[in-house]
């Protein structure tokens, strides 16, 4: 107890409006009052702690920097390079597949790989499906999406998948991305859909959406080691179960408007005059068919035995 | 160093011209970058020209501005001293847990191997500048006059431009899973 | 506690004339042992981490492309045909040449991205050109230090990039609309006093006499200048390049013009061009780079929230908070250059930002104003540090006529205040 630090340092990407900062605000609020004060965390979105640089997040809570931290798989995936499973294309074609690799025997196994990284998984939370939006057409096949210049995150899983749907896939930070939408030098971007009004994309040009679900993104809850070990076994418990406890709100709340029959937050969206577009099962297939080059190169990196027991999942989910 | 800035730019111009952005143009220029600053930064050592308050260092008798200068030499290599051995163990990190690039995915260490040899090669000098100034006791007006009350350096010295770190993130700035 | 001595520390090193990014550095290196006395390392981990991360932003990179613009266009040629156009137009008479040198200088702004390099450009062609017609050269270096402190404000701007970088919400597009009202309007304030002060000590009475170029002929020369902010700006409004990309753009454009057009640049210059910009940048870079330490002890001490709190709760309201927010700008802006002001103090300052909800636009908009000011005042002041050395005189010599401009300037930035719109409406036109 006498070597618990006054506060805990824990590092977001975005803020408490959204999901992920609710999963962090969420885990931070329950542990405190469950530990009656005794671990206090304050919240750092933007990566603050290490200046912004999300793909550098990772080390930085192994080494300390970052006590504790809500993180997304892509972002990590250059340090555990199992993450990568759930940025394969149209490998989870539902919410109860994403549930089926997390709380599954998949989970754990990326859970064992987080941790022999050197930082210790506690639990599972959601940025949810990423969702291609565009300023030129209605995109039902990937011939639509030939030669749209679009925006992506910074990762070679997601080059390789744009360049192999014939478009012409560009990082850029947001700051960059967002006059390159509004001036149409970009043609397109993708990310959660809860980001949609967020981010005002209809007001950068942004005019069709394609609910495709090619990948969601989880997020993970983790804790820098030597923290861990400082506490006692019974706050341990309470900072997991806490975590387990945020990350089940934390999915609720990113996957509000999307599970309902009627899709609140599609109609929301349209609302602004977009046009979304849902893929019928035909035409969603032929995205996965030009993808498939790009699934199997990266099965390899991935590792095979992962890959086929995330397959064997999703196919027996309920 | 003049190189490098030319390649960084050609980088750049590649991304433009071939209408293209490759994730290497970014993560390669940005890497060029950190090295043109480690670079430049060593030469600026040696030709005093970094930015500082020279208000006090400058004035005022020749025996307290040479004490100034080694202080000032001697924080330089004590700071870059210290970010050459903790960037040598974020660099050992690198290498036992195998890390890659966010962007093209080679080996992280390929860029982060720079970070303490250049620091070192900066601390070296700002030491060499330290034992320079100690030797040179009555010389010391051969150093010339002092520069004035502002930043010496080459013509338009850069002091200029306000300056500042850190992409907070929030909804409208990240460049990653946002 | 820790907090305090972060601060009194950094100070120290300041004024024992340690290289600024040093102090940054070490001030934050101790502090950040101090608070992790118990962890691994003393959590100095997060040295190298955030030095290496303070830098690694790719929108950074505009900031040595837009030195280098600087360094290029300075010995390009466009200046001096750009003076010749000027003079061509309004003539010659009592006050029009620091008119001249003025309106260039907000030109060449609209294509270089830093102070001190339009200095230098600007003050190579007037002061000569000053001192013949009979204006002393302290008024001239005064004159040129302060017309170049507009760059900065009119777009493209180094020191907006960097505040966009800093603050969420303040895209580089709309920080570079929003400054092209005020720079104007600093650029005509500054006309203001000085033609008023030529004409009041009878400066520059023999410049009648010097020849009146000829109208068509200076503007055919001078076309190549002409058509480069519109080529910049306008390239980066029609979405052709992103604002990285319009500076290399600028650069190739600068180098095809000084080497091809004009031909005041040969091949051998290049090499000592690029070592010039190179490690003007580095300088640059790694004062960004170890503000990043700085930035990560300010924001875990905790420090930053009872600061804004007590500000807050001062019973100053909105306006007072502002005006001691400035005066007390003003007065370490006499000590301190703009980087370490923005370095330093957007920090501190973002989370009264937010409880006022001011327009991050806008408020970067009145903090660069502010650090404009701050290029030419005394003793610390870049642009007239260059301009005195062209003009060959010490810079307490323009201490008697800059303090004109100024006020005139500090004018511009309390209009700014009073009518945020100036600052907002072309953004808002322009849809950023
Ligand atoms: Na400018
Ligand atoms: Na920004």
């Amino acid at each position: 107890q006498s070597n618990y630090k006054p506060e805990y340092r824990m590092s977001l990407v975005l803020g408490p409006p959204t999901p992920w900062g609710q999963s962090g605000q969420i885990w931070a609020d329950l542990v405190k009052e469950r530990t009656q004060g005794r671990i206090n965390i304050k919240l750092y979105p933007g990566v603050s702690l290490i200046q912004g640089d999300q793909t550098r997040e990772f080390s930085a809570i192994r080494q300390g920097i970052i006590d504790m931290a809500v993180g997304s798989t892509i972002n990590w995936s250059p340090q555990v390079k199992q993450l990568n499973l759930f940025s394969m294309p149209f490998l989870m074609p539902d919410y109860k597949a994403v549930d089926a690799l997390t709380q599954g025997e998949v989970g754990l196994e990326i859970f064992a790989a987080i941790d022999k990284a050197g930082v210790l998984p506690l639990a599972w939370s959601e940025n949810g499906y990423r969702e291609l939006t565009n300023s030129k057409r209605a995109v039902r096949s990937p011939a639509d999406l030939k030669g749209m210049k679009i925006r992506v995150v910074g990762s070679p899983l997601f080059a390789d998948m744009f360049t192999a749907l014939g478009a012409n896939p560009t990082q850029m930070s947001w700051a960059d991305a967002q006059p390159a939408l509004a001036s149409g030098a970009v043609d397109g971007q993708e990310n959660p859909l809860f980001m949609f009004p967020l981010l005002k994309l209809h007001n950068l040009g942004q005019k069709f959406v394609t609910t495709w679900g090619y990948m969601a993104d989880p997020l993970v809850f983790v804790v820098n080691k030597d923290v861990w070990s400082s506490w006692t076994p019974a706050d341990q418990a309470i900072v997991r179960q806490a975590a387990i406890d945020a990350g089940k709100q934390g999915v609720a709340i990113a996957r509000k408007g999307l599970v309902e029959a009627d899709k609140p937050l599609l109609k929301e969206i349209a609302g602004f005059g977009v046009t979304v577009t849902q893929l019928s099962p035909a035409e969603r297939d032929a995205f996965v068919k030009a993808t498939r080059p790009v699934y199997d190169k990266w099965k390899q990196t991935i590792g095979v035995d992962l890959v086929n027991a995330a397959e064997k999942a999703i196919a027996a989910r309920k | 160093m003049a190189l490098l800035a030319l390649i960084t730019f050609a980088n750049v111009l590649v991304r433009y011209f071939t209408n293209q952005s490759f994730a290497w143009t970014e993560e390669i220029s940005v890497f060029l970058m950190i090295v043109l600053a480690l670079v430049g930064s060593a030469a600026a050592v040696a030709r005093n020209s970094h930015i500082r308050i020279e208000f006090f260092a400058d004035n005022g008798p020749a025996r307290r501005r040479r004490l100034l200068a080694r202080f000032g030499a001697l924080m330089t290599a004590l700071l870059f001293t210290l970010i050459a051995v903790l960037s040598s163990r974020t660099l050992y990190d690198d290498l036992r847990y195998g890390e890659t690039s966010p962007g093209i995915g080679v080996p992280q260490w390929w860029y982060t191997v720079w970070l303490p040899l250049l620091s070192a090669v900066i601390a070296l000098r700002a030491f060499g500048i330290f034992l320079r100034h100690g030797k040179k006791g009555e010389d010391e007006r051969q150093d010339g006059p002092p520069t004035g009350r502002s930043q010496g350096g080459p013509a338009p010295s850069g002091g200029s431009d306000p300056h500042a770190v850190g992409e907070r993130g929030g909804p409208p700035s990240g460049g990653q899973a946002t | 506690m820790i907090a305090i001595l972060l601060f009194s520390a950094f100070l120290a090193l300041l004024f024992l004339g340690v290289p600024i990014g040093a102090a940054l550095g070490l001030a934050g290196a101790v502090c950040i042992a101090l608070a992790n006395l118990d962890a691994p390392w003393f959590g100095l981990l997060a040295v190298p981490q955030n030095f290496y991360a303070g830098l690694g932003k790719y929108p950074l990179l505009a900031v040595p492309m837009f030195v280098l613009v600087g360094s290029i266009f300075d010995r390009s040629g466009v200046a001096s045909r750009l003076v010749n156009f000027a003079v061509a137009i309004v003539g010659r008479g009592p006050g029009m040449l620091p008119l001249v040198a003025i309106a260039v200088a907000m030109f060449l702004g609209g294509i270089s991205g830093s102070g001190p390099a339009n200095a230098a450009a600007v003050g190579a062609v007037m002061i000569a050109a000053m001192k013949r017609a009979g204006y002393p050269p302290a008024f001239s270096a005064s004159i040129v230090g302060a017309a170049a402190a507009t760059d900065i404000l009119i777009p493209p701007s180094v020191a907006f990039i960097v505040y966009s970088v800093l603050v969420p919400g303040a895209s580089v597009p709309a920080l570079f609309a929003a400054g092209m009202v005020p720079g104007v309007l600093a650029g005509l304030a500054l006309m203001v006093p000085a033609v008023w002060l030529a004409r009041k000590h009878k400066m520059g009475l023999l410049e009648a006499e010097l020849p009146r170029p000829p109208f068509w002929r200076s503007l055919r020369a001078s076309l190549w200048g002409l058509a480069a902010p519109v080529l910049i700006l306008g390239g980066m409004r029609a979405g052709w390049f992103t604002p990285t990309e319009a500076a290399v753009v600028a650069v190739f454009y600068g180098l095809f013009v000084g080497m091809v057009v004009h031909r005041t640049i040969r091949v051998r210059d290049l090499c000592g061009i690029l070592r010039e910009s190179g490690e003007l940048s580095a300088v640059l870079l790694l004062v960004i780079s170890l503000a990043g330490i700085f930035a990560f002890s300010l924001s875990t001490l905790g420090v930053i929230d009872p600061v804004t709190n007590a500000i807050v709760h001062s019973g100053l309201g909105e306006y007072g908070v502002l005006a001691l927010l400035i005066v007390l700008l003003v007065t370490v802006g006499m000590f301190l250059d703009g980087v370490s002001i923005f370095l330093i103090f957007v920090p501190l300052l973002l989370p009264i930002m937010r409880h006022y909800n001011w327009d991050p636009v806008w408020f970067g908009v009145v903090l660069t104003l502010k650090v404009a000011l701050g290029q030419f005042t005394p003793p610390l002041a870049v642009n007239l540090m260059v301009s005195s050395r062209i003009a060959g005189i010490p810079m307490e010599a323009t201490v008697r006529w800059v303090g004109w401009l100024l006020v005139s300037m500090a004018l511009v930035m309390v209009l700014v205040i009073a009518f945020p719109q100036l600052a907002l409406w072309l953004p808002n036109v322009l849809g950023y």
